[in-house]
């Protein structure tokens, strides 16, 4: 009976094989539980065919979009972000939405280690209405099965416009003056 | 039902093949080089049905041939060396993460056969 070893290369591979009703199983798949490959059956019996398979992971990705980009930052209050390749364009999975408290989760990853981390890519679509969203396609070395990580969103600036007028005669501009603003919200 | 001999008359375009013939559990009985354009083989069998494999060079071809043993005494088989014979198949595998549809980047993949078509 044939038994074949086929590599795959981003997620395809080929192999000229005889007919026939085979086991399948994965015995190297760096970042995924090798036991969750499914089908674990393939039948060859046509001139040229497709055998489609599946695999899957248990790391959990928590990405937290706050103002400074770093644990403890503000965080935004809602927003969505989305796996993709690593130029953006293509998108894989479902968009997550990004909570109340900034977090945007991702389960069922892949994951390396420190030495090896699996690279996954992301792209935020959207942040709340205070805050810009990160523009750029961000990378994840998943080095560990749990991971957080933090993404920088840049409050907004929005073009204020004031008048300074004398209090005594109604609609007197005031010719010449400097006036302070000092936020009132705690840091930190 | 008794056994039975069963006479195959076999034709071939070519004088190359190697031809097995096999039963329906897929155990072979009878391989054999077709080194002329005819060949008769003779072989016994109850009725039911045999399976036969012509190779020639890479191709293999399977024809499954029903007969009554009550009834048949020669069995004429052609074989004709065109596009219905069956290479080695070519299989493409995919790969991908079930739950984002990722492809994997870097992946060994074993595939154990468990039965021939014979």
């Amino acid at each position: 009976m044939a038994d074949y070893n086929i590599t795959i290369i981003n997620g395809t591979g080929s192999q000229t094989m005889s007919a026939g009703s085979y086991s399948v199983s994965a015995i190297y798949a760096p970042g995924y539980d090798m036991q969750t490959l499914s089908p674990t059956t393939y039948t060859s019996t046509s001139t040229t065919q497709t055998g489609a398979f599946t695999i899957s992971a248990n790391g959990t990705l928590t990405i937290n979009f706050n103002e400074t980009g770093a644990e403890g930052g503000t965080p935004i209050t809602s927003g969505s972000v989305v796996m993709t390749d690593s130029t953006g364009e293509t998108q894989y999975g479902s968009i997550v939405q990004i909570d109340s408290n900034g977090n945007a989760t991702f389960n069922n990853v892949p994951y390396g280690s420190e030495q090896s981390a699996y690279t996954l890519y992301f792209k935020q679509l959207t942040s709340d209405e205070n805050h810009n969203i990160y523009e750029s396609v961000f990378a994840v070395g998943m080095g560990s099965q749990t991971q957080t990580e933090y993404i920088l969103n840049t409050s907004k600036s929005v073009l204020q416009n004031f008048t300074l007028t004398d209090a005594n005669h109604s609609g007197l501009p005031v010719y010449n003056a400097v006036l302070k603003f000092e936020s009132t919200e705690l840091e930190g | 039902m008794p056994k039975k001999s069963i006479v195959f008359d076999i034709f071939c375009s070519k004088n190359q093949y190697e031809l097995t013939i096999i039963d329906e559990n897929c155990n072979i009985l009878q391989k054999t080089k077709i080194k002329t354009y005819h060949s008769k083989i003779c072989i016994c069998l109850k009725g039911g049905f045999v399976k036969l494999k012509a190779k020639y060079k890479d191709f293999v071809y399977f024809r499954t041939i029903y007969f009554d043993s009550c009834r048949h005494h020669n069995i004429f088989v052609n074989f004709v060396f065109n596009s219905n014979f069956l290479k080695y198949l070519d299989c493409k595998i995919t790969l991908t993460d079930k739950n984002y549809g990722l492809p994997i980047k870097n992946a060994l993949l074993n595939f154990k056969q468990n039965k021939s078509i014979c």
